[in-house]
């Protein structure tokens, strides 16, 4: 597997939760700004009631009192301590009554507010700083007995602001709450409306690598079943190309064998019947002709290990030591022919594969290995469990070995290391890399002997299989 | 010793007809599955050689129904198909061993002859290896005619190794065949016993070939 950079992809749960979340946090957030907004107004409104009010009273006292012109200011004065009086908290009251030759009675430091004048008996409200401090001013014209005046009044803001405090923790806490449990149920819910599609994934990752059956599709949800479906097609596609290949190896086997086979054998018949002269013939015929047999078996073997191929083949648990037991009968003769001692160290090992594709692989590790022996040569045939848990298939020989800037190279297809035995096809570590490929199980190559010894290297060819990855059930 | 060969190919089927001929047995020869059951009803045949890819009726079928028939003729599978699994190989059909084309002839020729050998040696309860002879009744044994004197160990171990031969015989599986002897049997007491085993039989044409690290096979 290649090191991909961990890119973060846009998910589907990202996306219902932004396209959910973000509008709804939108709305939530206006909606606790026109709280907020709406009960201000109220207490505001609610101020300027009570100014106006007072603006109105003292509009009417000047009407009361204008036959009593000269004790109007202090009576307005008394009027106003009184209002002041009644007054809840701690806000002050200031007021000013201009008429037509100037002030008629109160502060004179208002008369900066007066603005254009507006129509009679109409009062108009609006905000004013003064030394760090906020006034609700409401300018009241009226025409009364003793002339037009404009009745001024101004309130400091405290209790106003006080109430304005309190509605934004009455109403925005509130809010901001349900903002939080919204979003937070919208979490939960694409979260939970997400779990079929999480449990699909699941089933799907869970599967053997060599499982090409059908995904159950019962019980699940209406937008899955579509994507289900394709999945099952793509398998059932793969699978049928599979066994098309496999068909198609197996009818290409019998036409390349069984003429191969009738000539091999006649061509040893005719050995036996022949002159000295033609005998010498003869054996040439049938070395090319073992050549071409094994070449043939080995590219057989590398379209049928194939990963195409082999879709269709099921693994099951394969007896490493009674297949290497196996393989003695196989190549015992083809060893004493050679005149190399071929050993064994079979310990118990159970592996998750294919009986035949081992077969193959054993099979082209012990022919290499004899094939490479010098004569009175050994050639051991290892396999064990190791610490870890992984099975080891080990075969050496006391050969040439292979130096290490080759031995990438060896696992080619058509390969032939410079000095290599003669009659090789080239195909056969291709087999033994293939196979393992299919096992999940790395092949390595090392000098057999320690590097002090006075002899030739020899190789030795690791196959190690990893502990049973999907070892469950995939069709027995 | 007859041989009834099932084999379509006229090159592989006349190679044949004349190496086994050459060998010593009596070859009969059809190239289709079909008209088998028939030509073994008889009971003169010692050995069936039956490809598996053949034209019409399959040899896997051919194999399955002489079974079902209660025919109990060794039979040898000859197959183009290697790797295959254990299932197409006919074993567990009831083929009693099988070989891949192509196969060298002196390889094919041990094999039938193990073969034939196996199902005589049920019949007469007689088993001879080269110039060895074993009474399985009577747990005698001869070698070149003249009487063997072995102890029940000794002969249990060279039947186990007679019977398979010419298969290489793992040292665990002989340790197996003389459990009821022993409850356990090591690997080092097996070797003892083939070493009395090779000393009794000299030089008398039979060898216990050892194969390094797994067990033993004889040799003619």
């Amino acid at each position: 597997m290649k090191e991909t950079k961990k890119v973060r992809r846009p998910t589907l749960r990202g996306r219902l939760l932004r396209t959910v979340g973000w509008p709804l946090f939108a709305v939530l957030l206006a909606s606790a700004f026109y709280d907020y907004y709406s009960a201000l107004d109220r207490a505001t409104d609610s101020q300027d009631l009570a100014l106006e009010r007072i603006a109105i009273a003292l509009a009417s006292r000047l009407d009361l009192d204008a036959d009593d012109r000269d004790d109007l200011a202090p009576h307005l004065a008394r009027t106003m301590a009184a209002m002041q009086k009644s007054g809840e908290g701690g806000d002050r009251l200031h007021y000013l009554v201009l008429g037509n030759g100037g002030v008629v009675a109160g502060e004179p430091d208002l008369a900066r507010w007066t603005g254009p004048a507006g129509r009679l008996d109409e009062a108009e409200f609006a905000d004013r700083r003064i030394a760090g401090e906020t006034l609700r001013v409401t300018t009241y014209p009226h025409l009364s007995s003793v002339g037009p005046v404009t009745v001024i009044v101004a309130e400091t803001t405290g209790r106003r602001d006080a109430q304005a405090r309190i509605v934004l923790i009455d109403t925005v806490t509130p809010d901001l709450a349900l903002v939080v449990l919204a979003l937070g149920l919208v979490y939960l819910g694409v979260h939970w409306g997400m779990r079929p599609l999480e449990r699909l994934r699941g089933t799907v990752a869970a599967r053997a690598p060599d499982d090409l059956s059908p995904l159950a599709d019962d019980g699940l949800a209406g937008e899955l079943l579509p994507l289900v479906r394709s999945i099952n097609a793509l398998m059932a596609n793969l699978r049928a190309s599979a066994e098309s290949q496999q068909a198609f190896l197996s009818v290409a086997a019998h036409q390349l064998r069984t003429p191969l086979a009738g000539m091999q054998t006649q061509i040893e018949l005719a050995r036996k019947e022949a002159g000295s002269q033609q005998r010498a013939r003869l054996d040439a015929l049938h070395e090319a002709m073992l050549r071409i047999s094994r070449s043939t078996s080995q590219m057989l073997a590398l379209a049928r290990s194939g990963p195409q191929a082999t879709q269709a083949e099921s693994f099951v648990t394969v007896d490493l030591q009674q297949l290497l037991e196996e393989s003695a009968s196989s190549w015992l003769d083809f060893a004493l022919a050679s005149q190399v001692d071929l050993g064994y160290d079979a310990q118990p090992v159970l592996v998750r594969g294919s009986a035949w594709m081992l077969r193959e692989l054993l099979g082209n590790l012990i022919h290499n290995a004899i094939r490479h022996s010098p004569p009175q040569g050994r050639v051991t045939v290892r396999c064990s469990t190791q610490a870890d848990g992984a099975s080891l298939l080990e075969v050496e020989d006391e050969g040439p070995g292979i130096p290490p800037a080759e031995r990438s190279k060896v696992f080619e297809r058509f390969y032939q290391a410079p000095g290599a035995a003669r009659g090789g096809s080239g195909l056969g570590l291709a087999v033994v890399q293939e196979v393992a490929l299919r096992h999940h199980a790395t092949v390595t190559l090392a000098d057999a002997a320690p590097p002090a010894g006075d002899g030739p290297p020899g190789l030795r060819v690791s196959v190690r299989f990893p502990v049973a990855v999907g070892a469950g059930p995939s069709g027995v | 010793m007859r041989i009834l060969l099932v084999e379509d190919d006229p090159l592989l089927s006349a190679g044949l007809r004349d190496a086994l001929g050459q060998a010593g047995y009596e070859m009969d020869h059809l190239a289709a599955a079909e008209p088998a059951p028939d030509a073994l009803a008889h009971g003169m045949h010692d050995l069936a050689i039956v490809d598996l890819g053949l034209p019409g009726m399959d040899g896997l079928t051919l194999v399955r129904r002489l079974r079902a028939a209660g025919n109990k003729l060794p039979i040898l599978v000859l197959t183009a198909r290697d790797g295959l699994s254990d299932r197409v190989s006919g074993l567990n059909d009831g083929a009693d061993d099988y070989m891949i084309k192509p196969f060298l002839l002196p390889e094919l020729l041990a094999r039938v002859q193990a073969l034939i050998r196996r199902s005589q040696s049920v019949a007469s309860s007689k088993l001879a290896v080269g110039p060895l002879m074993l009474d399985l009744s009577t747990h005698e044994a001869w070698l070149a005619g003249e009487p063997l004197p072995l102890t029940g160990r000794e002969w249990d171990l060279l039947q186990a190794l007679a019977l398979a031969a010419p298969k290489v015989v793992a040292k665990r599986r002989l340790a197996d065949s003389l459990s009821r002897w022993d409850k356990e049997v090591t690997d080092n007491a097996v070797e003892i016993y083939v070493s009395r085993l090779r000393a009794k039989l000299g030089d008398g044409g039979l060898v216990i070939r050892t194969v390094r690290g797994i067990g033993y096979r004889i040799d003619v």
